[in-house]
């Protein structure tokens, strides 16, 4: 099945080749581009850190001017399996990984209760831990470490990559993509393309966001990683065929 | 007698030195009190024994005791002595200073002393006059020792005890709070002040960690609002998203089945502000423009009428009958056929179509011969509507963000 990945570039590489594993195709179009940021450190002390993004963890490390490598004992809470990997990759050995969304990490944070909390995090995040966290009474210094563009690949790419996965399926990866997926649909004249197409969503959050007309059609994933999804569209597959 | 005076001439014989200090010049005017005691008694006593001659020992003594007390006295000078000693009157004179003060008894008796021994011994007489030239000397010493003493009592008092009331004036005049008192009070209002000033200082900080107290929980209070707000926001920015996301779909949706879509369009303008772009489109939301499948169906409707218009005007029945065969069969090549002949540019027209690029079939629509273009001008006119109305739809969908 041809398979939209709207992921940004570099991450979408490692989907196209878990989808080409699985007897996929994958289309790329990346809807999302990251770019990391400058920010500083609060003083803390931290007892723990907050990863809700895989890319939080490496962008932590390389955004400050100053050595970070103070927090790499520090136990992180990861929410998922992919922001744990990434966090292991940069450096960081103590993870503990979440109980699927960035919700069920601050329940996990909250019954804890580690310590001060550094929260690295994206500039638009989709859940705000920080709030959540403080409302249980835990004090967390979340900072920004990178950034997310949603550019608009133009109407030849857009129509050409829909026609391309045309009958297919599209991962939702995060709701401002799937926004953006469908915003950029609207404005390229592919709604109808879209709305063919399979939805899996990796979050019920994900799929929640999305407009009525098209939740009828969205999967959601057994848990919000990248392999439920593609037991979710193998599903999808098979009850349609 | 006359043995007295040898005494009296030979203890004078031994001299003693005294020296006047003030702090003797009081033991020395009490000895001179002591004289005139005596020489008061050994006066009394000659009365009693009359004219005797022979005064009692008692006034001997006194007598002695008054040579021997003006013995002290013997380094003044010679020439006072003399002076004093010349005549009765010079002695009287003496006498009568001194008796004012002290020894007059001792003179009276002396004076008697002299003139019963007058007629008998010259001598005596002459120890006489040295012994009184002496005792009024050493009278008028005491007198001036006394009166020095008294002088210098009187100075002394007059000076030390201006001296001591000076300094107790001192003392007195001195403030309520003397110097050490002053000092203490300055102390102590300087204290005062301190802790004035540390009063205020801790009302200060008091008052600072109050106002801290304050910021902190208003700071805590904007956090927890901030946070909330974020929160809030976060929820209201995802909602936004998500209502975006849906209005654009519904818009697109809508225009693409040909309804009117005005009141999604006057929903995606409140979303994304008002702009002239929506302005633009006003006119068409009301009725909707034609389908893309219209549109691909019309075109192909229109296909008789095309060849039609592109099959030059067969001459003879058999090219009549065959170009009646054409239209019958339809001979098309498959898919976008590169070329300038018209079968070409059709295929391109009916390939844009089938891959929803109405823009693009306008485009090659323009290629076709006249004759095509005057057979499928309204169709022309429908899609131009629409590719035009979706332009514009995309780039208002392109401010809903």
């Amino acid at each position: 099945m041809r398979v939209l990945v709207t992921r940004d570039a570099a991450t979408a590489k490692r989907s196209a080749a878990r989808l080409a594993a699985a007897g996929h195709e994958a289309v790329v179009l990346p809807l999302v581009a990251y770019r990391d940021r400058p920010f500083v450190i609060p003083p803390g002390p931290h007892a723990a850190i907050a990863f809700t993004s895989a890319r939080a963890p490496g962008a932590l490390l390389r955004g400050t001017a100053l050595d970070a490598s103070d927090l790499l004992p520090l136990p992180c809470y990861c929410v998922g399996p992919e922001t744990i990997a990434a966090a292991r990759r940069a450096g960081f050995s103590r993870v503990m990984v979440g109980e699927g969304d960035a919700a069920a990490l601050a329940a996990r944070i909250a019954r804890d209760r580690p310590g001060p909390m550094l929260y690295p995090s994206a500039e638009n995040r989709a859940f705000d831990l920080a709030a959540a966290l403080g409302a249980a009474g835990i004090a967390v210094d979340e900072i920004a470490v990178y950034g997310a563009d949603l550019p608009d690949p133009g109407a030849a790419a857009f129509r050409a990559a829909l026609a391309q996965c045309d009958g297919g399926a599209a991962l939702l990866y995060s709701r401002r993509t799937a926004l953006q997926l469908v915003a950029l649909a609207a404005r390229h004249e592919r709604v109808g393309r879209l709305a063919a197409l399979r939805l899996i969503a990796i979050s019920p959050a994900v799929a929640s966001a999305m407009p009525a007309p098209l939740r009828g059609s969205i999967r959601v994933a057994a848990t919000p990683d990248e392999p439920a999804m593609l037991a979710a569209l193998d599903a999808a597959g098979a009850t349609q065929t | 007698m006359s043995e007295e005076s040898r005494k009296g001439k030979m203890r004078r014989a031994v001299p003693k030195t005294i020296d006047l200090t003030a702090g003797e010049v009081r033991e020395t005017a009490a000895a001179g009190e002591q004289v005139a005691a005596d020489a008061m008694a050994a006066m009394s006593a000659a009365g009693e024994t009359g004219m005797a001659g022979e005064p009692d020992l008692s006034a001997g003594t006194a007598e002695a005791r008054a040579t021997q007390t003006a013995s002290g006295h013997d380094d003044a000078p010679d020439a006072g002595a003399a002076k004093t000693g010349r005549s009765w009157r010079g002695l009287a004179a003496g006498i009568a200073f001194a008796a004012s003060l002290a020894g007059a008894g001792m003179l009276y008796s002396a004076m008697r002393n002299r003139d019963a021994a007058v007629a008998d011994n010259a001598e005596a007489l002459a120890a006489i006059d040295v012994l009184a030239g002496r005792l009024a000397e050493v009278e008028r010493k005491l007198g001036e020792i006394a009166a020095s003493g008294a002088a210098v009592n009187e100075g002394l008092s007059t000076q030390a005890l201006a001296a001591l009331e000076a300094r107790i004036a001192a003392v007195e005049s001195r403030p309520a709070a003397p110097a050490e008192n002053s000092a203490l009070a300055a102390i102590e209002r300087k204290t005062a002040a301190y802790e004035k000033t540390a009063a205020q200082s801790g009302e200060r900080l008091a008052g600072l960690a109050a106002r801290l107290d304050e910021i902190a929980a208003r700071l805590e209070a904007v956090e927890k609002s901030d946070a909330g707000a974020r929160s809030a926001s976060l929820g209201l920015e995802e909602k936004a998203a998500s209502a975006r996301a849906s209005v654009a779909l519904a818009l697109r949706s809508a225009f693409e089945r040909g309804e009117p879509f005005a009141e999604l369009l006057k929903s995606a303008e409140e979303l994304a502000g008002k702009n002239e772009t929506f302005d633009a489109l006003a006119a068409v939301s009301a009725t909707g423009v034609a389908t893309l499948a219209a549109l691909r169906r019309d075109f192909a409707a229109h296909g008789g009428a095309i060849d039609a218009a592109l099959s030059p005007t067969p001459e003879g029945l058999a090219a009549r009958l065959l170009a009646n065969a054409r239209l019958l069969v339809r001979v098309r090549p498959e898919g976008p056929v590169e070329g300038n002949g018209p079968l070409a540019v059709l295929s391109r027209i009916e390939a844009a179509l089938a891959t929803e690029d109405l823009a693009g079939a306008l485009v090659q629509w323009e290629q076709l011969p006249d004759a095509a273009k005057q057979a499928t001008a309204p169709w022309r006119r429908r899609a131009a509507e629409r590719a035009e109305a979706s332009a514009k739809l995309t780039r208002a969908l392109a401010l809903l963000r």
